[in-house]
């Protein structure tokens, strides 16, 4: 399988103001093979950001070095970049240009001209869906349409790969759902090949190739999904939904002491994944060898708590999981 | 080039068509030019609230003097005694005073003000002491009177021909004035030149009438050259400056006398205006950086600099832009100056000069040196919030010692700040003088130097 991106000792370590020194980074190695969709999964600032903005030459590494298309982004800049598309997290748009006039510009900054980039234009509006409104300014458009023409300006010079760091971030359903197929069809419409991070083990178990799961800086595990769950072995995560904000520590020991097979019981409060703010529901999340043998004590010591549960979820093993396995704590802690 | 385009064009687009952008950078100067006009429109007829006094002079008078009649005479002396009205007055032949400059109201009149009280002038001997007098701003202006001014003005009666204009050779007193001091400049420049003007008046009457008396009646001229005794009439051939009838004129230094007769009002015009257009266009500058430090913070900067474009490239045309943004804004600023001027004199008044190549000249020089220190300011500051106060600082410091808040510049410290390089350069065209070449020098060379200081400095400490 070819090569397109080759990441060797990539490290990023900042100066605070006080003297001491972070280390974001610390001496990752990548391959990314063409044509896939590789994840970088972790917790918010586990160096998810850090080490895609050393790739797409936006930050200088302190170590190492990264190169796409064996072009190297530090000794030959532009000619790296021309392979790369960018969307970044936040939207990076102007608010008073028109969708087109976005488009347009940063076309020309790719080096697209005249009727090629007019093409272009149009090809991208065709695909991000907003022919109609080209010409309206961005600051009228929903969080939604703002979020489609971000992506429209990282495809439009065709790059070979596109980076794109948690783009589904902060949008509703509707929008993440065709957020999710944009990626797909990049892959297998465009055969172009995808860098995506996220801190959503759904997202990345449901669209990647390839999964790197980076921690501390570090990437402490690499595979598709299935290899990755088994290195978890065979557990199920139960998902208790509780009318609780918060619940005792020593509730969780119990369950992990005095039930059979549970090894590991943790608490997942309400409004966590962005869930609306009006939802008072907390989750108990156990991981349990026989996630159906441990139900019924598990049921029963949290309805001897006085809690009362209003759903059950029995999950088989996922990306969750394998991060818990490596890191002993939960994705989202 | 292209990339530089699209970046120019994108962000004269997006300033354009921001309405509060506008009012800032258009509005505000001409809010400006009529406060200016406000404050100072009544000055030219006598309304206004300013005066001047005690303005400091250094007078030179080199003049070795002649013989008249066979006497001393020395028209230096009354010019020195002139301005400096405690200095003894010199005899004139005949030993009567001169009846044309008695009691004749001076040039300073016009100010309702004495010559004693308009003028702090003394009198020095030493040149060069005096002309860095004036550039430090000890002195407003330095008048040099030269050593043969006396023999050049005496008279010799006789037939000779009236000179044409064009056969005149200009005897000079020099006037060497600090150009950040273009007003106390010029009101020295008109007494001394109202006071040259008057012994010339006296010249062409007296040696026109002696001239014609001589060819028509020569028994009568000669009855009238023994008459040289009265005391009287001695006085009046004391007026008489020119057998020969050569012209006195005022050399000023930076100061030439192309341009056209203009009030106080205009020439407060001309020193403010053209200090608070430098003044304006520092703060234009100041827009540019806080535009690509807007940029960092909403991600649109790190999106170009993901493309294949230099940083080089990007602050480029952000720079263009800024040019472009302060050419605009400035052109205002002395076009809305120019249009007051014309209304307070009563026609066209171009107080800017009539070298508009020139003016252009100076206008964009200034633009792309202040862009320069715009992009030094980005190259310092991380936030908005730093620019603020960092560029505010560095502004008015410029500002005091070159001279924009109605003071001299301080020197040489002034040397080092655009205001003056750009206030002086506007206030020599304003007076008709085109040499600006030391100007257009220090504003692009000084522009390119705070461009490339800011340029390493961004691409060192930019962190995205």
């Amino acid at each position: 399988m070819e090569t397109l991106v080759e990441v060797r000792g990539l490290t990023k370590t900042f100066r605070r103001d006080d003297g001491s020194s972070v280390h974001a980074v610390k001496g990752i190695d990548l391959d990314i093979h063409r044509g896939e969709i590789f994840s970088l999964l972790g917790p918010n600032g586990a160096g998810k950001t850090t080490t895609i903005s050393m790739i797409s030459g936006l930050l200088e590494p302190t170590a190492g070095e990264a190169r796409i298309g064996g072009h190297s982004i530090t000794q030959e800049p532009l000619a790296a970049k021309r392979l790369l598309g960018v969307v970044p997290q936040e939207i990076a748009l102007y608010p008073q240009l028109s969708a087109r006039q976005n488009l347009d510009f940063f076309g020309r900054l790719y080096g697209l001209r005249g009727s090629e980039l007019a093409r272009r234009i149009d090809e991208t509006l065709e695909f991000i869906d907003l022919k109609d409104r080209q010409n309206d300014k961005v600051e009228t458009f929903s969080g939604g349409m703002k979020r489609r023409v971000n992506i429209g300006i990282g495809l439009l010079h065709r790059p070979q790969l596109v980076y794109m760091d948690e783009p589904t971030v902060g949008v509703d359903p509707q929008s993440r759902r065709r957020i999710l197929d944009t990626v797909l069809r990049l892959r297998d419409e465009y055969a172009m090949t995808v860098l995506y991070t996220t801190h959503l083990m759904e997202e990345a178990q449901e669209l990647s190739t390839r999964v790197g799961i980076i921690d501390h800086g570090e990437i402490i595990a690499m595979g598709t999904v299935g290899e990755l769950v088994l290195q978890v072995g065979e557990q199920d995560r139960l998902v208790f939904n509780v009318d609780q904000q918060m619940v005792d520590d020593a509730l969780l020991r119990r369950l992990e002491n005095e039930v059979e097979g549970v090894t590991h019981a943790l608490f997942d409060p309400p409004g966590a994944d962005g869930e609306s703010a009006d939802n008072t529901s907390g989750k108990i999340i156990v991981y349990a060898g026989r996630g159906r043998k441990a139900l019924p004590p598990l049921l029963q010591i949290i309805n001897n708590a006085g809690l009362e549960i209003s759903a059950i979820q029995v999950k088989e093993p996922d990306l969750e999981a394998v991060f818990l396995h490596l890191t002993g704590r939960a994705l989202r802690d | 080039m292209d990339k530089i385009l699209a970046i120019t064009r994108k962000e004269l687009y997006t300033t354009f068509t921001d309405r509060n952008l506008l009012i800032i950078m258009i509005a505000a100067p001409l809010a400006l030019a009529s406060i200016v006009a406000l404050v100072f429109g009544g000055f030219g007829s006598g309304a206004g609230g300013f005066s001047f006094s005690d303005i400091p002079v250094a007078v030179i008078n080199q003049d070795e003097g002649a013989e008249q009649q066979g006497q001393p005479i020395n028209y230096g002396d009354m010019l020195v005694s002139f301005l400096i009205p405690s200095a003894e007055a010199p005899a004139v032949p005949g030993g009567a005073a001169c009846p044309l400059t008695e009691d004749q109201p001076a040039a300073g009149a016009a100010f309702n003000t004495s010559i004693d009280e308009l003028l702090a002038a003394e009198q020095v001997d030493d040149v060069e002491a005096a002309r860095a007098g004036v550039e430090n701003g000890d002195y407003a202006a330095m008048v040099l009177i030269p050593p043969d001014f006396s023999a050049r003005l005496t008279p010799n009666i006789g037939p000779v021909p009236l000179p044409s204009d064009t056969d005149a050779q200009p005897e000079a007193v020099e006037i060497y004035a600090n150009s950040g001091q273009v007003i106390e400049g010029t009101i020295v420049r008109s007494i001394v030149e109202g006071f040259t003007n008057q012994l010339l008046t006296g010249n062409i009457a007296i040696g026109a009438s002696i001239n014609t008396l001589i060819q028509q009646n020569p028994t009568a001229a000669l009855q009238l050259a023994r008459a040289q005794d009265d005391p009287q009439l001695g006085g009046i051939f004391g007026c008489g400056f020119a057998g020969e009838l050569k012209t006195v004129s005022v050399d000023s230094q930076p100061v030439q006398a192309e341009q056209q007769p203009r009030s106080l009002t205009t020439m407060i015009l001309v020193q403010t205006g053209s200090a608070q257009a430098v003044f304006f266009a520092l703060f234009s500058g100041q827009f540019g950086v806080l535009s690509i430090i807007n940029e960092r913070r909403s991600g649109t900067l790190q999106r170009m600099l993901a493309t294949p474009t230099p940083r080089s490239i990007i602050i480029t045309g952000k720079l263009f832009s800024t040019v472009v943004m302060i050419v605009v804004q400035i052109s205002i600023l002395l076009a809305a100056l120019t249009l007051v001027a014309s209304i307070v004199e009563g026609g066209l008044m171009l107080i800017w000069g009539s070298n508009l190549l020139a003016v252009a000249a100076v206008v964009l020089a200034l633009a792309l040196a202040v862009a320069g220190l715009g992009v030094l300011l980005m190259g310092l500051a991380r936030t908005p919030e730093q620019v603020g106060p960092v560029g505010a600082i560095l502004n008015i410091l410029m500002g005091a010692v070159g001279g924009a808040f109605g003071f001299a510049p301080v020197l040489p410290v002034g040397y080092l700040s655009l205001i003056y390089w750009g206030t002086d350069a506007f206030n020599k065209l304003s007076l008709g003088n085109a040499d600006i070449l030391l100007n257009l020098a220090a504003l692009l060379g000084g522009g390119a130097l705070l461009f490339g200081i800011g340029l390493f400095l961004f691409n060192r400490r930019v962190e995205l």
